[in-house]
Order: structure tokens, then sequence, then C-alpha cells
């Protein structure tokens, strides 16, 4: 993995003492990443994501390093948390957040959406939105505690969003 | 029996898609399609069927019926529905309301169609 493009954002311990770094991450993350979702819990998918095919595996995650903003978490040489915002069609961005098994429930997730947050808001990023499955409690507490609020949704699938644009962004136009 | 495709389809990118899929089918198949969608879409669905030689019959159901419109098109049939399933820009799979409500109501099979990544986004 290339060194070069890594930004150190952040550095902490989680919940149980573990040494965590927050970095952005481009294209040279792909293997670290690919080694994170290949022991990902299979029944912690949502919506269909991450791919459980390893070929469409990797496919997802050069595109989401390629075109979307990445911010990962780092233990050690081990990439234990990911979160992506994608461009959509009307310029705003969609979320996704993984925390690997082993290091849910300590604070992780919620460390590295904070993060991801004010990344996006130097980045002139305006809106955030998310899907996200109506059963999925654990994130749904997330992304309220995140600031995110319900946009819509059905007994299944509802949308998240949060806006930037209120909030001053350091400086830029 | 003739068992026509069953499509229901909504203007986007992703419903487009499913459109040349149960197209395609019904083709293979040598049967019509039968299409369920709103008014404005009726045109060009007729235009679309018949530049691939298939025969088309679109349904326009009132708004509020048009779930049950489609199931009992699909159980005159006796074939399947096809529906189309949306993905978001991070590749989540969207069924919305109206493809579980079918999903769960449908008297036969179901192909739930899903656009390959970006589609939907």
């Amino acid at each position: 993995m290339s060194l070069r493009e890594d930004a150190v954002l952040e550095r902490f311990s989680d919940r149980k003492g573990r040494a965590i770094t927050l970095r952005s991450g481009g294209p040279g993350w792909a293997e670290a990443l690919y080694g994170m979702y290949r022991t990902y819990d299979p029944s912690q998918q949502a919506q269909g994501i991450p791919p459980l095919h390893p070929v469409r595996l990797r496919e997802w995650l050069r595109s989401l390093l390629e075109e979307g903003i990445n911010l990962l978490a780092v233990h050690g040489d081990r990439v234990v948390g990911h979160v992506v915002l994608m461009p959509d069609r009307l310029g705003s961005y969609e979320l996704a957040i993984f925390v690997h098994q082993d290091f849910q429930g300590a604070g992780v997730g919620s460390r590295l959406l904070q993060a991801l947050i004010v990344h996006a808001r130097e980045r002139g990023v305006k809106e955030i939105w998310l899907s996200v499955e109506a059963w999925n409690h654990r994130a749904i507490r997330l992304y309220r505690k995140a600031g995110f609020g319900k946009v819509e949704g059905d007994q299944w699938e509802q949308i998240w969003g949060l806006r930037l644009a209120d909030v001053s962004h350091q400086g830029r136009p | 029996m003739k068992m026509r495709p069953v499509l229901w389809l909504e203007d986007t990118e992703a419903g487009w898609a499913a459109f040349r899929y149960a197209r395609e089918l019904a083709a293979l198949r040598g049967v019509g399609l039968v299409v369920v969608c709103p008014r404005g879409l009726a045109d060009r669905v007729r235009s679309e069927a018949e530049a691939a030689g298939v025969k088309v019959e679109v349904r326009v159901p009132p708004e509020a019926e048009g779930v049950v419109s489609l199931l009992r098109a699909a159980e005159e049939e006796g074939g399947e529905i096809v529906v189309a399933a949306h993905r978001t820009p991070t590749g989540k799979v969207v069924l919305g309301d109206r493809v579980t409500t079918v999903l769960l109501n449908a008297p036969g099979p179901v192909v739930v169609f899903k656009p390959p990544r970006k589609v939907g986004g």
C-alpha cells in the first residue's frame, strides 16, 4: 500500500484499548480493504453490500476507491473500519459504513463517521444521505447520534440525510 | 399456455433495463409481453417492443390499483412477473415498498431485475 496518499486524520484508542488510526484512503488501499471485507461477517451484509463474490468484491472496492471519498480505521497493518461517500447524480453523496465484527461495539464506527463528516465538509460536500434497513437499529442509532435525520421510509427501507451546507466550512467559498 | 411475461414498468433507468430483459424473455419464448405502466410510458413501450418484433399489451391501471392490476395480469397469464430493483451509488440494492409488496403477493414466480452497478445511481 502506498504511504504517499495516506493522510492521517486522527489517532485514538478504542474502548478496548486498541490503537486506531483514521486516515483517508485511495486506490492503494484496495488490498488492505479486501483483507477486511474477505473476513467480514456475511450475516451483516447491508442491502447486498459488501458483495459476497470475491470478484465482485474487488470490483466494488475499486469503484469506491476511485470514485468515492474514503476513510479507513486502521489497527496495526489491518483495516478494521471503512466509511465511503459516493457521489450521486444530483450533487449529493451517499454514505456507507462498515466496521469489522472484531472491532464493533468499541466506538470505532462513531469516530469514523464523525471524522468523515468533518472531512467531507472540508471537501465542500453539502449533503450526505444513506439507505438503511428499517430493522437495523444499531446502524440507525449511529446515524442519529451523528446528526442524521430520517428523510423518508417504509417498513423495509429508510433514507436518512445530513445537510452540511448550513455549517460554515472553514474559509472555503 | 401462452405464458407472457408481465412487466411492472417505472420510468427509471433500472425500469427500462428490466423492460429490455422482459422483451428478450418474451422473444426467446416466442410470445408477447404484458406491460403494466403509467399512461405516459405507453407509446415508448409500444415502439420499443415493436422495434424488437415483440407484441406488447400495455395496461394502464389507475394509480391506486397498480399492484392489483399487475397481480391480476400475472394470474391470467400464469407466467412470471418482472420488476426492477434499484442500486444506489454505493451499490446497495433497494427494493422499495412496491417491489416488496409484489414479491409477497405474486401468484407465481417473480424476477427481480437488478441492474449492474451504477444504473440506479
